[in-house]
């Protein structure tokens, strides 16, 4: 069922647990993250690999990467040709994994390996995504959690998935639904709602979270407007993509309503002055018409996605034994 | 028989003396002692022109002439002599003069020396002042527009990596950004002087058309490269910018007519303010439907070019010493 899954040529018997970490110089932090990942996993009695991800690092992280060593698990280092961000970097990783569930995190010792087995659990209970919840966020609280707790209400609104904290990158999925995923540009922020594209059982489970202590973070204030025009996009892409020409019908109601307003009032209120109210009604359903053109043009667009479904979890019932994939 | 250094010679509008082209990249390349193939790609098949490349071609070995059965544009000749040629590390150079042949060498030493596209950058000469001041206001827009610091990018003569040229989409006439595209894409890039050739001084005047073509693929590359991912928030700010001006101005009227009773109608303000809100409108569904192409292009199994991977066994398998394994070159996809 998942032969379209272009990293089907990995051999992914056998495996439990994959866990994903980009790095973008965290050269501090990656020799004390491992033994912390080990100390986590090797309790489990799992198959586990960890998948560390140098996303085009200009610091010695690349370096402290070839000297990792310990655990039961399998290191995996996989170096990107250049940096391509964190979203890109995570699906990278997501590529290379084989475990049954992934785990993705931050690599500057914020998020606790220590939480990974109680996110295994609940993955268990039958959830496909269950993410992290920061609790007790330990950050700046203007520059950082005030923003955060602002973004997140607005994500919670619009996209109705009910999840605390979208900005944790501490999450466990089902490997199925990482590698339907479509991954690119600064995606990560929204996976909650894009696994519910895919059809996916969501969850969250409240994490520890602890102050940055080595190397520099890499976000600020300043993407607060990128994370608002995002979300109009992911909002047309989950809930209208399949009917997009009834999506841009919806935009074109208004100004086609303006436009008739216009010209009954120029109409009915005699012809003195009628050039700019008769003119604003013309420029309303010009707006109208040309907002259903591009539904039309979009209905094109979509005609020639050849993976439409390819996201879509698919599950087989009658084999209770086996993972739904 | 596979080379290692294809030298592709355009041929379009602006050419001197092939013969003499020839001799001077043939001395470049014979300094590098590798072997090598030219090929000179013609810009449609003009009698004249294909007559004197298949002369060149008789003469010499290693020299090859392509041409394409319509004008295509320099970008497109470039284009079909990469595909053509097998050679893992690949050159052009103009059909005119414009700097010495010995940077030849130094371009290919480059790329021995870890870069990944390597241009030569004139120095300063004893130039027209009018050739000066065009060459100095492309790489100034070239620095404010794109960020990118270089003294002299309009250089035809380069040398880039096979595989590199794969993975940047060099489209259109964007040949002309490559060591830019280059950069920002996160490649080494190396900028290698040299001099001048004295044959390349004369005043050089284009028609207006080719200025604003060239202000055009400029003010293309600029958005291509920062919005490509993400086309709503360049439409959407620009966009949301001007519906809320639009609807700042429709507000104030409506105040106006509630309290102050104003008759709208002899307000042709109350048009502005429309038509800006309809074009604010119709800018945001521009994005919207950007973020469509974008979504459409995008695939579950895309990811950005993995250069290695090592793999550590599992201690629970075997109790071997830790090895690394064998890197994996991934193809981009």
């Amino acid at each position: 069922m998942s032969d379209s899954v272009a990293t089907s040529a990995v051999d992914t018997k056998g495996w439990d647990l994959s866990i994903v970490v980009p790095l973008h110089n965290e050269e501090e932090n990656v020799g004390r993250l491992h033994p912390r990942i080990v100390a986590a996993c090797d309790p489990l009695g799992v198959r586990y690999e960890a998948i560390y991800v140098d996303d085009g690092s200009t610091d010695g992280t690349w370096a402290e990467l070839r000297k990792l060593n310990g655990g039961a698990g399998e290191i995996v280092c996989a170096q990107l040709a250049r940096n391509s961000g964190q979203t890109p970097a995570m699906a990278a990783g997501f590529r290379l994994a084989r475990g049954r569930i992934v785990v993705s995190m931050d690599g500057d010792l914020q998020n606790d390996p220590a939480d990974i087995p109680r996110l295994l659990e609940k993955c268990d209970e039958g959830y496909d995504l269950v993410c992290g919840w920061r609790k007790n966020r330990q950050d700046k609280l203007i520059s950082r959690k005030i923003p955060s707790k602002c973004a997140n209400w607005l994500i919670r609104k619009v996209t109705g998935v009910q999840v605390h904290d979208y900005g944790c990158s501490l999450k466990a999925y089902r490997r199925p639904l990482v590698q339907r995923m479509r991954l690119y540009s600064d995606m990560h922020r929204f996976l909650p709602f894009i696994s519910q594209m895919s059809g996916a059982r969501v969850t969250e489970l409240p994490v520890n979270h602890a102050p940055r202590i080595y190397g520099t973070t890499k976000y600020g204030i300043g993407r607060t407007w990128k994370v608002l025009f995002d979300l109009i996009t992911l909002k047309m892409l989950v809930h209208y993509s399949s009917r997009s020409l009834f999506w841009f019908f919806g935009l074109a109601i208004v100004p086609l309503m303006l436009s008739a307003g216009f010209m009954i009032t120029t109409v009915v209120g005699g012809i003195e002055n009628a050039v700019v109210l008769f003119g604003c009604g013309i420029a309303f359903g010009t707006l109208g018409v040309f907002m259903l053109f591009l539904g039309l043009l979009s209905g094109i667009l979509l005609g020639s996605d050849r993976r439409e479904f390819e996201h879509l979890i698919v599950r087989e019932h009658g084999h209770p034994a086996e993972a739904p994939a | 028989m596979s080379v290692e250094l294809g030298l592709i010679i355009p041929v379009s509008h602006r050419m001197d003396d092939l013969g003499a082209i020839l001799d001077l990249v043939r001395t470049g390349l014979e300094a590098t002692g590798r072997t090598y193939e030219i090929l000179f790609v013609l810009d449609g098949e003009r009698p004249d022109r294909l007559e004197v490349a298949r002369k060149l071609a008789a003469g010499s070995k290693g020299v090859r002439v392509l041409s394409l059965a319509r004008a295509f544009g320099e970008g497109a000749a470039l284009r079909a002599g990469v595909r053509s040629t097998t050679a893992p590390i690949l050159m052009t150079h103009p059909a005119y003069f414009q700097v010495d042949g010995e940077v030849i060498p130094k371009l290919v030493e480059a790329l021995d020396d870890g870069a990944e596209v390597a241009f030569a950058s004139r120095l300063p000469t004893k130039e027209s002042l009018s050739n000066r001041i065009q060459r100095w206001a492309f790489n100034a827009a070239i620095r404010k527009a794109l960020w990118v610091r270089y003294r002299d990018v309009a250089c035809g003569v380069r040398a880039i990596r096979r595989d590199v040229l794969d993975e940047l989409s060099v489209h259109g006439s964007f040949h002309r950004f490559l060591p830019v595209l280059a950069t920002i894409k996160g490649f080494q890039v190396r900028e290698v002087d040299a001099r001048q050739h004295e044959q390349a001084t004369h005043r050089r005047v284009y028609s207006p058309t080719t200025y604003l073509l060239r202000l055009l693929d400029l003010v293309n590359v600029f958005f291509l490269l920062r919005f490509t991912q993400k086309p709503l928030r360049f439409f959407g700010l620009v966009g949301g910018a001007l519906f809320a001006v639009g609807f700042a101005i429709c507000l104030y009227l409506s105040i106006l007519k509630v309290f102050v009773g104003a008759q709208l109608g002899e307000r042709p303000l109350l048009l502005l303010g429309v038509l800006l809100v309809v074009l604010g409108f119709q800018t945001l569904a521009l994005g919207l439907l950007g973020e469509l192409v974008t979504f459409v292009q995008s695939s579950p199994s895309k990811g950005p070019p993995i250069r290695e991977v090592l793999r550590r066994g599992s201690t629970v398998d075997d109790s071997e010493e830790p090895e690394l394994s064998a890197t994996v070159d991934e193809k981009p996809l």
